[in-house]
C-alpha cells in the first residue's frame, strides 16, 4: 500500500485542482506539481467567465486555497517533472524543485521585499500579459497561492552580478530570503499520474496582415482580459495606447492563427466565439455607448447555455456579428485608428470598417516544451502536439501509457466546464487504476513463485 | 498447478480453481481472485467480464484501506464564546468590485465604533490566502469570538470563511457575512448612497453576530450503495466507475435493454464501431457482481437525503424498495421528431441518424443528398445548439463520398460546429467535394415535391437568388431533446430543470456534475447534448463523486436547522404539512404528539417557524432574536 495510495497531479490549473480535491475527498494523498510559482493556471488571470459572467478569480480563489490547505494535498510549486519510471501502481517520479530564494515556510506574503527591490517595476509581468510591471522579487498576482514571493534569478542583481545592497534581505522581518538556495531533485513514489498541464496562447506577430506588434491599438484577447480586469495593470479601464482615450468602436477578429493551415493550426479553439462575446459584453458594461463588431467564420456556441449567450450579446448588448475574416488591417498614422478590410458575404463587395481598438482572438497552442514533458512521461502526442488519449471514445482520459492520465486543455482546447469535468473524471480513473494495481499486487505477492 | 498449490487455494477435481456461484471471482483464500480459464473453460467475452468482477472485488478490499494513509484535518479546540461579544469586522475591496463603488475605509471606520466590535480592517481580497491568514491572526491577537466579513456572497464564500474561523478555534456558526458586493456595489452607482447601504448592512450583520450561538454539526451514517438512473453509455460508465471503487450499484433502465442511444449508432467520425463498444460496456456491467441491473424499471418515488435515500423502483408488475447513499441521474436524451420538410410524408426525407443506419447497412442509394442542419435547434422553442449534429452530418457526408464518390452531397447549415479537432473532418469533407451552403435562420430551407421529385428551396446569403435543388434524399439533422419523463423525475428527486428541460447543475462552470442537492449527481445528455467521449468523461466524474460520498462512511449535516421546543409544541402538525423537504414528523412523547425535525433533511428555510401557531419552532442561526436585532440596527438613526 506504499505508493499506491498517492497520486501525482501535474499542473495546478482548475482541472488539476478539481482532480486533486476529488482524490483527497476519496481518501487518497495527492502530490501536486506546478511549474509556475503559483497555482491557478489560466483561469486565475481571466476577468470573467462565460456564460454567467462570474468573476473568474472570485470563484477560483476559494478552490485554490482549499486545495493548498487540504492536509492530503501537498502543493509543490516552481517545480518540474523530469522523469517517470515504473508502472501503473508503482511509479517513481523525479521532480526538479527550482530555487525560489524565498523560504516558503517563513514568507507571509507581506510584500515588504517587493516594495524595496532595487529593480522594482522594471520587468513586464507575464501574469499581467506583460502589460503590468514587476521587480526582481515579486508576487505573480494578488491572489497567488501559495502567497510567497519569488526571486527571478535571471534578473536579480545579487544572483546575476553580486551587485546589490540587498534591501530585500533587510526589509524582510521573517528572514525568509535565502540566496544560497539550490535546485533540488526529489523522487516521489506514486500509484498514478494525472497530467493537467494546460496550454498556451499563440503570438500572432507572424500573421502580419493584422499588424499585431506593429500597430499601436491591436491587442491579443489574453491581453484584453487583463486590461478589462479590475486587478489588471489599468485597474479595469481599457484605453488606447497612443492617446489614453477610452475606445468607442471596438473590432474583434476571430480565428487568428486557428483554423489556419498556414501556421499549422487547422483546428478550432472551441472557446473564442464565446469569450469574444463576453469581451464585447464587458466593454459595454464599462461603457454603455461602446460599439463592438465581431468578425467570425462560424459562430461556434455549441455548449450548454451558449447559443443563448450569443443571442443575448446580439439582442441585449447590441454586438454586431459580421461573417467574414478581414483580409487586411491598416492603420491611420495620425489617429492610430484601424481599418478592417473584409468581403461582405451578403453582397460580395469589399468594404472597410473603422475601429479605434482591435482585439485578436488568437489560437490556443500546446505550451512550449510539451515534447520534453511528453518524453519524460513516456506518453505520445497527437499531430498538433496535444496529449493523445489511448482510447478517445471510451477512455478519453487514459494517455498512451498505462497509469498516466491526461486531462483538460493539454488534450486540446476546451472551456472551464469541460476542464473541471475532465479533472473529476481523471481523479476517478486514477482511483480505479490504483485499485486495480493494488489488487494485482496483493495477488502477485502471494504468487511470487508462480511459474507462468 | 504448482502455483495453485503455492497460493493455497482450493481447486476442483479437474484442477480448476474453486469459486462460488454467487462470488465467481472469489477463491477460498481471501484476497486471491481467480480470473478467466483458471476457474473453468470459458470464452473470451466471459473471461473479460469475469476479470472485471475480480477487479471490482479487489477494489472493494482496497476501499477499506484507502484512507489508511490520509491525514485527518486537526482543528484546535473550540474556544468558549459565551462571554461578551468580541467582534472582528473585515471589509473587502474585492479589487475594485466593491471599492470601486463603496468607500470601504469609511465602512471600516463606522464598523469600528459599533457596540461589540473590538477590531476592524479592510482587505484587498479577504478570500485570498493572505486575507484568511489575517482573520486567523486577528482572532488570536484580539481574542475575537465573532467574525463578520463584509464582502461578496455567502453562496460562494461562506464555507471558506467558516472553515477559516474553525481553523482558528471558533465554532463555524460564529461567523456572519454582509453581502456588500452582489447586493450593494454591483447594483448601485451612487458612491455615497452605496457606502451608506454597505454601512447599514455591516451594522445589521454586527447586531446579529453579537447574538450568534455555537452549534454542533450532525454526523449521519451513509448507506454504501449507489443508484444510477439510466442505462445508456453515461449510466454504464457511471455504474462502472462506482463499482470500481468497490461499491454496490443499482442501475435502473426504463427500456428492456441497456445501451441506450449508442446501440443505434453504426460508426463514429474517427471510424470506430460504437455499437460493439456499447455492447462490450453492457456485457461488462451486466456481469459485474457489484452492479444490480434493473431493466424495464423506472424510479417512482424517492425520499430521504444524502447518505440515506429510500427509492421505490417500479418494474410494472412489481415494486421494489431499495436504499442508496448517492444517486447519479443519466437519463440521456432523444431525437426530436421533425415537423415540416415533408418529414413523415415522404420516405426520401429522414433524420441524419436514419441515414447513418442506411449507409452502414448498405441500403444507401442516391445521387444527390441534401442535408439540413439545425432542424429544431437554435430556434425560439429550443434556443440551444444540439452539439452532435454537425459531426453526424460530416460523418454521413464522408461515408457517402467513400461509398459513392460520384454522389453529390450538399450540406445546408448555419454555423458549422466542427469545434476542436473535429475541424479536420470539415476540411476532409470539403476536400472530398462536399458542398457546404449557409442559410439564413430567418429563411430556413423548405422541401417540396415537383411531380414525384423532391425539391429543396434555399436562400443563401452567399448566392443572389433562391436555389432550387432537386434531391434524391433529404437528411434532417434534428435537435436533441431531454428524455421523456425527465420532468417527472425532476419532481421525484426535487432537482431543477433548465428552460430547455435538461437537468440543471449546481454551477455551470465549477460544479458541472453536481446538483445543488447533496448526494445527487448528473451526467451525460441529461445535462445537455454531448459527444460519446464527453458523456463518458462526465459520467466518470459524476460516478467518482457519488462514490466519494459512499467512501466517507458518515456525512456531516448542517447544524443550523429548525429546533422544536417540546414544551410549547401542541402537536397540531401544521409544520409537517408546510415543510417542503419532508423533514418534520410527529413523534409520541408520553401521551402527547410533538414535532420532531430530521436535521439531515432540514434546509433551514424557516417555513415551519413561521407557520407554527405556538411559536414552538426556532430556526437556529436565524432566531427571532437575531433577526429582530438586525432589523433594529437598520432602523437606528445614525
Amino acid at each position: 500500500m506504499s505508493a499506491a495510495n498517492e497520486v501525482m497531479v501535474i499542473g495546478g490549473g482548475v482541472c488539476g485542482i478539481q482532480a486533486a480535491l476529488d482524490l483527497a475527498d476519496k481518501g487518497f494523498q495527492v502530490r501536486m506539481i506546478e511549474r509556475e510559482p503559483t497555482i491557478g493556471g489560466r483561469m486565475a488571470i481571466l476577468d470573467k467567465v462565460f456564460p454567467t459572467n462570474d468573476c473568474s478569480i472570485c470563484i477560483l480563489a476559494p478552490k485554490m486555497i482549499m486545495c493548498y490547505n487540504n492536509p492530503n494535498i501537498d502543493v509543490v510549486t516552481w517545480a518540474e517533472v523530469q522523469k517517470v519510471e515504473g508502472k501503473a501502481g508503482d511509479f517513481t517520479v523525479t521532480v526538479l524543485k527550482k530555487p525560489r530564494y524565498v523560504k516558503e515556510e517563513e514568507c507571509t506574503g507581506c510584500g515588504d521585499c517587493i516594495e524595496v527591490c532595487t529593480l522594482k517595476d522594471e520587468f513586464p509581468n507575464k501574469w499581467n500579459a506583460n502589460l503590468g510591471m514587476r521587480g526582481a522579487v515579486f508576487m505573480p498576482f494578488l491572489q497567488a497561492v501559495p502567497r510567497v514571493a519569488i526571486v527571478d534569478d535571471e534578473k536579480c542583481l545579487t544572483l546575476t552580478k553580486q551587485k546589490c545592497k540587498m534591501p530585500c534581505v533587510r526589509a524582510c522581518k521573517r528572514k525568509a530570503l535565502d540566496f544560497k538556495m539550490k535546485p533540488e531533485t526529489v523522487k516521489y513514489n506514486v500509484g498514478a499520474v494525472i497530467v493537467a498541464t494546460g496550454l498556451d496562447d499563440y503570438d500572432p506577430s507572424e500573421i502580419t496582415e493584422y499588424g499585431y506588434g506593429r500597430f499601436t491599438n491591436v491587442v491579443r484577447a489574453m491581453e484584453y482580459e487583463r486590461l478589462i480586469n479590475a486587478s489588471g495593470p489599468t485597474g479595469g479601464h481599457v484605453h488606447r495606447f497612443n492617446d489614453h482615450e477610452r475606445p468607442k468602436r471596438m473590432g474583434f477578429i476571430q480565428c487568428v492563427g486557428a483554423r489556419d493551415l498556414r501556421v499549422d493550426h487547422p483546428y478550432c479553439c472551441s472557446v473564442c466565439c464565446m469569450y469574444a462575446t463576453k469581451d464585447a459584453m464587458l466593454a459595454r458594461e464599462h461603457y454603455p455607448d461602446i460599439e463592438s463588431f465581431i468578425f467570425y467564420t462560424d459562430l461556434r456556441a455549441f455548449g450548454k447555455g451558449m447559443d443563448e449567450y450569443i443571442r443575448r450579446g446580439r439582442e441585449e448588448y447590441g454586438i454586431k456579428y459580421i461573417r467574414g475574416k478581414p483580409g487586411e488591417v491598416t492603420e491611420d498614422p495620425e489617429t492610430k485608428n484601424l481599418f478592417l478590410w473584409y468581403e461582405d458575404a451578403t453582397d460580395g463587395g469589399i468594404k472597410s470598417l473603422e475601429v479605434d481598438f482591435l482585439v485578436l482572438a488568437t489560437a490556443f497552442i500546446p505550451f512550449e516544451g510539451v515534447e520534453n514533458l511528453a518524453a519524460s512521461l513516456g506518453i505520445e502526442l497527437d499531430e498538433y502536439k496535444f496529449m493523445k488519449s489511448r482510447d478517445p471514445l471510451l477512455q478519453p482520459l487514459d494517455s498512451t501509457r498505462e497509469g498516466i492520465l491526461v486531462a483538460g486543455t493539454c488534450q486540446g482546447p476546451m472551456d472551464v466546464t469541460d476542464s473541471v469535468e475532465q479533472g473529476g473524471a481523471a481523479a476517478n480513473r486514477a482511483a480505479e487504476i490504483i485499485a486495480q494495481a493494488c489488487g494485482a499486487a496483493k495477488t502477485s505477492k502471494k504468487s511470487a513463485t508462480r511459474s507462468a | 498447478m504448482s502455483a495453485v498449490a503455492e497460493l493455497g487455494v482450493e481447486h476442483d477435481n479437474y484442477g480448476f480453481i474453486k469459486t462460488g456461484p454467487f462470488a465467481p471471482a472469489d477463491t477460498s483464500v481471501p484476497g486471491v481472485y481467480a480470473l478467466g480459464a483458471a476457474a473453468g473453460p470459458r470464452d473470451i467475452p466471459e473471461t473479460v467480464a469475469r476479470a472485471t468482477a475480480a477487479a471490482a472485488r479487489a477494489q472493494a478490499l482496497l476501499a477499506g484501506e484507502r484512507n489508511a494513509l490520509t491525514v485527518k484535518k486537526e482543528y484546535p479546540e473550540e474556544k468558549d464564546a459565551s462571554g461578551e461579544p468580541r467582534i472582528g469586522v473585515f471589509v473587502c475591496h474585492c479589487g475594485s468590485n466593491i471599492a470601486g463603488t463603496v468607500d470601504v475605509e469609511k465602512v471600516k471606520h463606522l464598523a469600528e465604533n459599533l457596540a461589540g466590535v473590538v477590531y476592524a480592517e479592510t482587505n484587498l481580497y479577504t478570500c485570498s490566502a493572505e486575507g484568511c491568514e489575517k482573520i486567523r491572526e486577528a482572532i488570536a491577537a484580539h481574542d475575537l469570538n465573532r467574525v463578520v466579513v463584509a464582502a461578496c456572497t455567502p453562496r460562494t464564500h461562506e464555507p471558506l470563511f467558516r472553515e477559516t474561523c474553525r481553523e482558528a478555534g471558533l465554532n463555524r456558526y460564529l461567523f456572519e457575512m454582509a453581502n456588500v458586493r452582489d447586493q450593494c456595489s454591483w447594483v448601485h452607482k451612487d458612491r455615497e448612497q452605496a457606502t451608506k447601504k454597505a454601512a447599514d448592512l455591516v451594522r445589521m450583520s454586527v447586531a446579529k453576530a453579537g447574538l450568534l450561538k455555537p452549534l454542533p454539526m450532525y454526523e449521519i451514517p451513509v448507506t454504501p450503495v449507489a443508484l444510477v438512473i439510466g442505462g445508456g453509455i453515461a449510466g454504464l460508465a457511471a455504474a462502472e466507475a462506482i463499482a470500481a471503487q468497490g461499491f454496490e450499484v443499482h442501475l435502473v433502465e426504463r427500456e428492456k435493454n441497456l445501451g441506450g442511444n449508442l446501440l443505434k449508432l453504426r460508426t463514429t467520425l474517427s471510424g470506430e464501431n460504437p455499437y460493439d463498444r456499447a455492447a462490450d460496456a453492457v456485457a461488462k456491467v451486466g456481469s459485474n457482481k457489484l452492479v444490480k441491473v434493473h431493466t424495464g424499471t423506472t424510479v417512482s418515488a424517492v425520499s430521504g437525503y444524502v447518505g440515506n435515500f429510500q427509492v421505490e423502483l417500479d418494474a410494472g408488475s412489481k415494486k421494489e424498495n431499495i436504499a442508496a447513499g448517492s444517486i447519479v441521474v443519466a437519463t440521456g436524451g432523444r431525437e426530436w421528431s421533425p415537423e415540416g420538410f415533408l418529414a413523415g410524408e415522404d420516405d426520401r426525407v429522414m433524420t441524419s441518424s436514419e441515414l447513418e443506419r442506411r449507409i452502414a447497412d448498405g441500403k444507401f442509394e442516391a445521387q444527390r443528398v441534401v442535408m439540413v442542419q439545425c432542424v429544431g435547434s437554435r430556434c425560439e422553442e429550443r434556443p440551444y445548439c444540439s452539439r452532435v449534429c454537425c459531426g453526424l452530418a460530416l460523418k454521413n457526408a464522408l461515408s457517402i463520398k467513400e461509398q459513392e464518390p460520384g454522389a453529390e452531397v450538399i450540406v445546408l447549415y448555419r454555423d458549422l460546429m466542427a469545434h476542436g479537432l473535429k475541424e479536420d473532418y470539415f476540411t476532409l469533407a470539403r476536400e472530398a467535394g462536399v458542398v457546404f451552403l449557409r442559410y439564413n435562420p430567418d429563411e430556413p430551407p423548405t422541401v417540396s415535391k415537383a411531380g414525384d421529385a423532391l425539391q429543396v428551396q434555399v436562400a443563401s446569403p452567399e448566392v443572389d437568388e433562391t436555389l432550387e435543388i432537386a434531391a434524391d434524399l433529404v437528411a434532417l439533422s434534428v435537435a436533441i431533446v431531454p428524455a421523456e419523463g425527465s420532468k417527472e423525475l425532476s419532481e421525484i428527486l426535487k432537482v431543477p430543470l433548465d428552460a430547455a428541460g435538461f437537468f440543471s447543475e449546481a454551477h455551470i462552470k465549477l460544479r458541472p456534475v453536481d446538483f445543488a442537492s447533496d448526494g445527487i449527481f448528473l451526467a451525460g445528455v441529461a445535462h445537455s447534448p454531448k459527444e460519446i467521449s464527453e458523456n463518458i468523461a462526465q459520467a466518470q466524474a459524476a460516478g467518482g463523486r457519488a462514490a466519494s460520498i459512499l467512501a466517507r462512511g458518515v456525512f456531516a449535516a448542517e447544524g443550523a436547522v429548525a429546533k422544536v421546543d417540546e414544551e410549547a409544541c401542541r402537536g397540531c402538525g401544521v409544520c409537517v404539512s408546510v415543510c417542503p423537504y419532508g423533514a418534520i414528523s410527529l413523534a409520541a412523547k408520553g401521551e402527547a404528539l410533538v414535532a420532531s425535525v430530521n436535521p439531515a433533511l432540514c434546509k433551514s428555510c424557516g417555513t415551519c417557524a413561521g407557520a407554527c401557531l405556538s411559536t414552538a419552532i426556532t430556526t437556529e442561526h436565524f432566531t427571532n432574536e437575531q433577526i429582530f436585532a438586525a432589523i433594529a440596527a437598520k432602523m437606528e438613526v445614525v
